[in-house]
């Protein structure tokens, strides 16, 4: 087997350990009291079992050394009035939303996937970018992972409602400006940068989410595990966070009200002025440190088992 | 069988073997090849290919059959992976089971539907 492996450019390394485990498990099948031909019944022949961790590595080897350029401008839309809606919906690519001076939608993309599977079109305003659902599809063909999209939108062209929803990828939006501006995933990373919305909703479930430089009237973060570091926000009327063990970092932001509702994780400030904040866990804290001690936090309602809530330029409301 | 299907499958149950518990690799082996028609060629190759993806860490851990076993767990994106992996097993299999039950849920009921049709086909060929 060792031979067989070698003749498939397997590094020495990583030989010798496939070695040593399969020497393990020829081991326990003898104490098993398995016989001679049942253990080759049961492990194959050695050059056929070289050759499949051999194929299985390929695949890998293929992928690492794939750089991605975004070479390839894929659709491009012409966009005279507004979008109206720009609605998003993908499974496990990453993607990043820019804006730029030009009249225009452009989508670029990187990758192997099949993009049949994709589908766009702009209509009476409303742009939508999806792809196709094909249930199974990850059991019948080989799961392309490293798709990545590259979306740029006209700068100076109005969006109304700007939907994002996908499953794995990690999703980036940079400077879309929006009335409603929505992203959700399951389980990617979510980074938005220097947007300007009136109403902003941000969810995932175990990805983390990055906020940075974004001016909003009403913000809700929601995460179950995933953490949140805002930064050097402006947010005209109210900011909701809900976690479930996910901690929260604020830095350098205001806001008028602020709803905290955590089971476990924690909130940490400074330079966060959340003006009067609701806060309610099960054993999360919070903790705000700022500078200016002329600006009021009232804390108007706390519930919570065990956690404290620490600010330290806090205004207690009676009661 | 389609081999990106087969290995699809035996990627999902070497996971489901592992989220229950920490288990080394023949024991795995052992408990898909009990239930699925598989041997280990199959199997260690996925359980390796995982382990390099980062789904699994592995240790080792003196046993009393001598040698030291490769014990495998589950890391958190293995879990998250697994439950991506198996959220697709159960749509496709729904789908699957939805164009099944058209044709009846029981063999008896099928079998009726059948002999059902086939009689009107015979009728119609007879002219009656």
């Amino acid at each position: 087997m060792k031979n067989e492996l070698q003749k498939q450019k397997i590094e020495k390394q990583e030989i010798e350990e496939i070695i040593r485990d399969h020497e393990e498990m020829i081991n326990e099948a003898l104490a098993e009291g398995l016989s001679e031909t049942e253990i080759v019944d049961k492990f194959g022949e050695p050059e056929r079992v070289a050759k499949d961790i051999a194929d299985s590595n390929h695949v890998k080897d293929t992928q690492e050394n794939k750089k991605f350029s975004m070479a390839t401008a894929w659709k491009t839309i012409k966009v005279d009035s507004i979008i109206s809606s720009a609605i998003i919906s993908l499974l496990s690519e990453d993607i990043t939303y820019e804006t730029v001076n030009e009249d225009e939608i452009t989508i670029y993309y990187d990758g192997n996937e099949d993009m049949s599977l994709y589908d766009v079109s702009f209509e009476n305003g409303i742009f939508n970018f999806k792809r196709r659902q094909e249930f199974g599809r990850i059991f019948f063909k080989k799961h392309n992972s490293d798709m990545q999209f590259l979306v740029k939108f006209p700068k100076k062209i109005e969006i109304h409602e700007f939907k994002h929803s996908s499953v794995s990828g990690d999703i980036t939006v940079k400077g879309i400006i929006g009335d409603t501006i929505g992203v959700s995933t399951t389980s990617g990373d979510i980074s938005v940068n220097g947007i300007v919305t009136k109403t902003g909703k941000i969810s995932s479930v175990s990805g983390d989410i990055v906020m940075n430089r974004c001016i909003v009237e009403t913000l809700s973060i929601n995460t179950v595990s995933g953490d949140m570091d805002v930064d050097n926000l402006a947010i005209n009327e109210e900011l909701r966070i809900d976690s479930v063990s996910g901690d929260v970092e604020i830095n350098n932001t205001e806001t008028k009200r602020t709803a905290f509702k955590t089971v476990s994780g924690d909130m940490q400030g400074s330079e966060f002025y959340p003006g009067e904040i609701t806060f309610s866990s099960v054993s999360g804290d919070v903790d705000i440190r700022n500078q200016d001690q002329s600006k009021i936090i009232k804390v108007l309602k706390k519930s919570s088992v065990s956690g404290t809530i620490q600010i330290n330029n806090i205004q207690r409301n009676k009661n | 069988m389609n081999s990106q299907f087969k290995r699809g499958i035996i990627e999902l149950c070497v996971l489901s073997e592992l989220v229950g518990d920490d288990m080394y690799g023949y024991m795995v082996i052992n408990n898909i090849s009990s239930h699925l028609d598989v041997n280990e060629n199959t199997i260690y190759p996925i359980l390796r290919r995982l382990t390099i993806d980062g789904y699994f860490s592995t240790y080792l851990e003196e046993s009393n059959q001598g040698a030291p076993r490769k014990y495998y767990r589950i890391t958190d994106s293995g879990f998250q992976y697994y439950m991506e992996l198996r959220n697709e097993w159960d749509r496709f299999i729904g789908g699957v089971y939805e164009i099944l039950n058209q044709g009846g849920k029981k063999n008896e009921e099928i079998l009726r539907k059948f002999e059902e049709r086939t009689a009107k086909t015979k009728n119609r060929k007879t002219g009656n």
